[in-house]
């Protein structure tokens, strides 16, 4: 089941017979998309490097006249910006490597072992997984409280499994089946625990699930926002994405310093699922929806 | 070895969304203890007489629906592209999914910023003398929930052309061939091929995506804040206004839990549906 989207061989539909008018047609479609998506990010990318003088500028030009590296500079140097990106690292990472360790192990557990009320969990954790936030962070924002981790990036870390976790282990079940049940077999008649079967033999095949699972848990808690802007209050606790909202009253000229940090901020995500476009593609589309 | 996933989904999705159901049925301030006010927090969403939320209801659906027509026609057009033998079809690929990977903050403050008095949209209407005005998107009761759809659309249009290429990749091509021979042009093979193949994924990514649209808050918040006007006042955003700013937990529970039965439908087959997939 996950090897269906990119294992097309050189045959594609409609192809050889597709008329000259939708050869046209799909090119003007296809510079037209590269626009829609490409000319947002340029504009962010070149107001990071202008200066404030030609941002507010009304007779503004595309390009900047030349490259201006303050905004950044401002960011690294003065201000919590380094704060907030700490922040957004340590959270991420701590729900990534909860959702690699938790998922992992409950992932094995509703493939391989028989036990009472597996199907329920696995209905439980597509059922959870589709509770959007909004309908959530009233009774988290209380909880936090009563916990006394409101204003603190531990109470981050506690609820961002909530949205990594049930999705981390649906996928790694999804990927847990295709792997054949001999091997296992024969590792747990030569004595082999469980957890060992698990780590010696299930977790390496797996590897690029659990790149996928990484890769999303990890991007997850860095873009989240909602539960960020709730739940912390203070300079020293937020993270990147709300840091960002706070940089919008610093400043009367706002924008260059806005969009540098924009771009850093989207920075991470981008790179991660550049590199790992066709395993991510993969797994997101076996995760949520198969072809 | 489930034990800890078990508990993290009890603890911190089943419990707090029980929470908020009783929630729902108190007045409770923050930092306070709650007293029992039954279906009062409800009957007063449609006593008030601003009528913000019968308001803020209707809007949402419109929000919801214009963004997911735009994001399925959008997508389709997309991915049906990416799908043809391009050069350098990955490098596309890859540049077309950018704006699902990016926070949704930061395409958020992006198209803050174009649409800004600075930015190129008003700087093309100035240029060219089109208006004797800028246009001010995010402050006018009438561009205001036009231009967030449109956000909302740019944003969540790649996660659309990501599952229609994986239908459209699942396909039997012989099922192309021999439409073919039978003299099928483009559009009737996109017709009656693609689209029924198509069929079953786009089912699935249309409600995942009806689900997260209609309870996204990220782009709202730093767009317009539900503003000018109310114009752009959606129900989740209301439920935040009313339960954080606003202190009364109690109240903003009971607005988030108004969309609860629309999510049970979704949520209902999205369950079956990928658990039956899943064999």
């Amino acid at each position: 089941m996950a090897v269906a989207v990119q294992t097309r061989g050189s045959t594609r539909a409609g192809r050889r017979t597709l008329g000259i008018g939708w050869i046209v047609a799909t090119y003007i479609l296809l510079a037209f998309f590269v626009l829609w998506t490409v000319i947002p990010f340029l504009w962010m990318f070149m107001a990071s490097i202008k200066t404030n003088k030609e941002i507010y500028d009304p007779n503004f030009t595309i390009l900047p006249k030349q490259v201006f590296l303050g905004h950044y500079n401002d960011l690294v140097v003065k201000g919590p910006f380094m704060i907030w990106l700490r922040n957004s690292t340590i959270v991420s990472l701590t729900s990534t490597l909860l959702a690699l360790v938790l998922g992992s192990f409950g992932a094995y557990a509703i493939t391989r072992l028989q036990f009472t009320g597996r199907k329920v969990i696995a209905v439980g954790l597509v059922g959870t997984y589709l509770l959007p936030a909004s309908l959530l962070f009233i009774p988290l924002f209380q909880i936090i409280a009563n916990l006394n981790l409101s204003d603190s990036i531990y109470g981050l870390m506690l609820v961002y499994p909530t949205f990594t976790l049930p999705f981390c282990t649906w996928l790694l079940m999804s990927y847990f089946k295709s792997i054949p049940l001999e091997l296992e077999e024969a590792a747990l008649i030569d004595g082999c625990g469980r957890v060992g079967v698990l780590f010696r033999i299930v977790l390496p095949l797996a590897a690029p699930a659990l790149v996928v699972v990484a890769l999303f848990s990890f991007t997850q808690g860095w873009n989240e926002f909602l539960y960020a802007f709730v739940f912390t209050s203070s300079q020293t606790t937020r993270t990147l994405t709300v840091g960002l909202t706070l940089m919008l009253g610093e400043d009367v000229f706002y924008w260059g310093k806005m969009m540098a940090g924009a771009l850093i901020t989207a920075l991470p995500p981008v790179i991660m699922y550049t590199l790992a476009q066709r395993l991510v593609i993969r797994g997101l589309t076996v995760g949520g929806v198969k072809g | 070895m489930v034990g800890p996933v078990v508990l993290i989904v009890m603890a911190l999705l089943i419990y707090p969304f029980l929470d908020a159901f009783v929630l729902s049925f108190q007045e409770r301030f923050i930092g306070q203890t709650g007293t029992w006010v039954g279906v009062q927090n409800y009957v007063n969403l449609f006593n008030g007489t601003d009528q913000i939320f019968p308001k803020a209801l209707a809007i949402t659906f419109v929000l919801t629906g214009a963004a997911i027509l735009g994001k399925l026609i959008i997508g389709l057009a997309m991915a049906s592209v990416l799908n043809q033998d391009i050069p350098f079809k990955n490098v596309f690929r890859g540049i077309m999914f950018l704006p699902w990977a990016v926070p949704a903050v930061v395409t958020a403050y992006v198209w803050r910023f174009l649409f800004d008095t600075t930015g190129p949209i008003n700087g093309a209407i100035a240029e060219f003398g089109i208006l004797d005005d800028y246009l001010y998107f995010f402050n006018d009761a009438k561009l205001a929930l036009p231009a967030l759809t449109l956000v909302v659309i740019w944003a969540g249009t790649p996660f659309w052309t990501m599952n229609l290429l994986a239908g459209m990749a699942s396909i039997s091509q012989e099922l192309y061939e021999a439409a073919e021979i039978d003299g099928a042009g483009t559009a009737q093979r996109f017709w009656h091929i693609t689209l029924p193949g198509v069929q079953p994924v786009l089912f699935v990514t249309a409600m995942l995506s009806t689900i997260w649209t209609s309870a996204n808050l990220t782009q709202i918040i730093i767009l317009t804040g539900g503003g000018p006007n109310n114009a752009t006042m959606t129900v989740p955003l209301l439920s935040y206004l009313q339960a954080i700013p606003g202190h009364t937990l109690g109240a903003g529970a009971a607005i988030s839990m108004t969309l609860v039965p629309f999510y049970a439908i979704l949520v209902f087959f999205l369950t079956r549906r990928m658990l039956r997939q899943e064999g």
